[in-house]
């Protein structure tokens, strides 16, 4: 059975005052593309400028205004999308300080960047994903946001609503900590419904990623270990959810959660659960990865997590999500890095864009590779012409 | 960099405390307003000026008016068991350019949001239910309130504590739908805009 996939690929990339890139001009081609450079050239910033045309921010967590070249007033990026119908999708971005983030689709000015999430689904691998085995669970629920914002729109305006929902509860919460009366316990009432409505979407949706996405990781850990063991994930949300099987008991459990936790809340004048506080557990065979898992483990689990990740938007967009791959073979020995970069070339893959430092081995690959040299111009530091 | 005449600098600082004025534009209006005419740069004084002087607030429904109450609460032809609860004075504009609602208005002030300080006792709520309490003594009893809110966070939690409030008063309490734009194609609207839509949908018998 042969599944047809609607197909998007960046065409081409400009980058303008853009961390290392001062002005560069990229043309892509529609399968793997090989950006090679020494380090700190800028490799990893053409990714990053093609995650901001996506996703609207780097995947560094890095903040704007540190995107923009030292010295520099603003950055710009314009990225030509095509459909393989011929559509053209023009995306461009620009950042001032004062102006802040702005985007235009085909000169249309995009009045929400929420509404861009979603529209070019990508995926990115890259060293900093380490922390989302590693780390707390913080780097868990972004990777949770991050998947099912791209596959459902509402999803990303329910997390806003719910944030804005807190942060409000919180104020409130706060403002009220010494009061002893309860009379403004009315005026909480309608936060801890907007909590309550939005949090409890969020966790139904997760629920239910999270089920759909237990199978594909273990496929995906099939193909990349070489050991059998089973991978499985556990999502365990802030209040007990043992049973629930609808949004509204979702909605009905959150709800006397909340109600028990008050005295603590009431303490503490902030809001203790919800979505916010939700955790995502990974295991191998029945071993809790981030205590147990051997290093190797890990990075196992993290490829086999960022394929089915792809796996996952493949199957809900009927569409091919870009793939940006950040130094991945530097971690791995010559006979690993060309196994990987087989599967890569093996197809089953849309447009992907790997960093390397050296052009690696590609005599086995069929597929049409394109090798771009990421070596911006030096250009004089604007610091030191004005001393001139 | 500051202007030499401190009028010029003092024109600046003024008008860049207003919503959505930098101080770059505010440097260009200053200039604009040095080149006219004294009497056109008087008539601007003056209108800013009356409104603070001839212009109130409805004591009824708290819309922006010169004669108190507005003629909007004032006017026979208006049904008075129905009223639209709007955040500002300019929703009140936009819905009374469908020409198609005939009920009354109560205008918030603004929506309750922690954040910005602001509670129910900031807004005209009290005043909302002394009014829909009294119209019911007076034997013509409000029957259904439509709160026309933003769609946002404070849009919601500020309606469903109207909704708490109302609904024990015997109230009908509605809410406006949110969808898709007339002459915005379906195929142009936002993923979640119509996502919202279909979660709103109407059965048709």
């Amino acid at each position: 059975m042969s599944v047809y996939f609607f197909r998007m690929r960046l065409r081409s990339l400009r980058l303008r005052y853009f961390r290392a890139h001062a002005d560069s001009h990229l043309v892509f081609g529609p399968g793997l593309n090989l950006l090679v450079g020494p380090n700190g050239r800028g490799k990893t910033n053409v990714l990053e400028a093609i995650y901001v045309l996506c996703l609207s921010k780097s995947f560094l967590g890095v903040e704007d205004r540190h995107l923009v070249q030292f010295g520099r007033p603003f950055f710009e990026l314009e990225g030509v999308f095509e459909t393989d119908q011929g559509a053209e999708r023009t995306v461009r971005v620009q950042y001032h300080p004062e102006t802040g983030k702005r985007f235009w689709i085909n000169m249309a000015p995009l009045e929400r960047l929420a509404d861009l999430v979603g529209r070019f689904p990508v995926v990115v691998f890259a060293p900093h994903d380490r922390r989302l085995t590693m780390d707390g669970p913080e780097e868990r629920r972004r990777f949770l946001d991050t998947v099912i914002s791209q596959a459902s729109p509402l999803y990303l305006e329910d997390l806003l609503a719910y944030r804005r929902a807190m942060r409000q509860r919180n104020a409130l919460l706060w403002a009220h900590r010494h009061e002893r009366g309860t009379a403004w316990l009315e005026v909480l009432e309608p936060w801890n419904y907007a909590l309550i409505h939005y949090g409890s979407r969020i966790v139904w949706r997760r629920m239910q990623f999270v089920e759909a996405f237990q199978d594909l990781l273990r496929r995906a850990y099939e193909q990349v270990a070489q050991v059998s063991e089973e991978p499985r994930i556990r999502y365990r949300p802030s209040f007990a959810l043992e049973g629930a099987a609808s949004l509204e008991e979702v909605a009905e459990r959150f709800g006397t959660a909340l109600r028990d936790i008050w005295p603590l809340e009431r303490r503490q004048a902030r809001t203790l659960l919800g979505p916010h506080r939700d955790e995502l557990i990974f295991y191998l065979d029945d071993i809790e990865v981030r205590r147990y898992a051997s290093q190797g483990q890990h990075r196992t689990l993290l490829l086999a997590l960022k394929w089915a990740q792809y796996a996952y938007l493949e199957a809900v967009l009927e569409e091919r999500p870009l793939l940006l791959l950040d130094d991945v073979l530097g971690d791995l020995d010559a006979h690993r890095s060309a196994a990987f970069l087989q599967v890569l070339a093996r197809g089953g893959f849309g447009q992907v864009f790997l960093s390397a430092t050296e052009v690696p081995d590609l005599a086995e690959t069929k597929s049409e590779v394109v090798v771009l040299e990421i070596q911006p111009r030096v250009q004089p530091d604007p610091r030191e012409i004005d001393h001139g | 960099m500051r202007y030499t005449s401190e009028a010029v600098e003092r024109a600046i600082l003024e008008l860049s405390r207003l919503p959505s004025i930098g101080r770059k534009t505010a440097q260009r209006l200053v200039m604009y307003l040095l080149k006219r005419p004294r009497e056109d740069v008087a008539r601007l004084a003056e209108a800013l000026l009356a409104l603070k002087d001839a212009v109130r607030f409805c004591r009824i429904c708290y819309n922006v008016t010169d004669e108190d109450p507005c003629p909007i609460c004032t006017s026979p032809r208006r049904d008075r068991s129905l009223i639209c609860v709007v955040e500002e004075p300019n929703d009140v504009l936009a819905i009374e350019r469908t020409h198609e609602y005939r009920g009354l208005y109560h205008v918030l002030g603004g929506l309750i949001s922690p954040l910005a300080g602001v509670g129910p006792d900031e807004l005209k709520i009290r005043e909302l239910i002394a009014r829909i309490q009294e119209s019911a003594s007076r034997g013509e009893p409000v029957q259904e309130v439509i709160l026309a809110l933003n769609p946002t966070t404070e849009g919601d939690a500020t309606a469903y504590y109207l909704a708490r409030l109302l609904n024990p008063m015997g109230v009908r309490v509605s809410r406006i739908a949110r969808g898709i734009p007339i002459g915005g194609e379906l195929e142009f609207a936002d993923e979640a805009t119509l996502l919202r839509a279909l979660e709103g949908r109407v059965t048709l018998s």
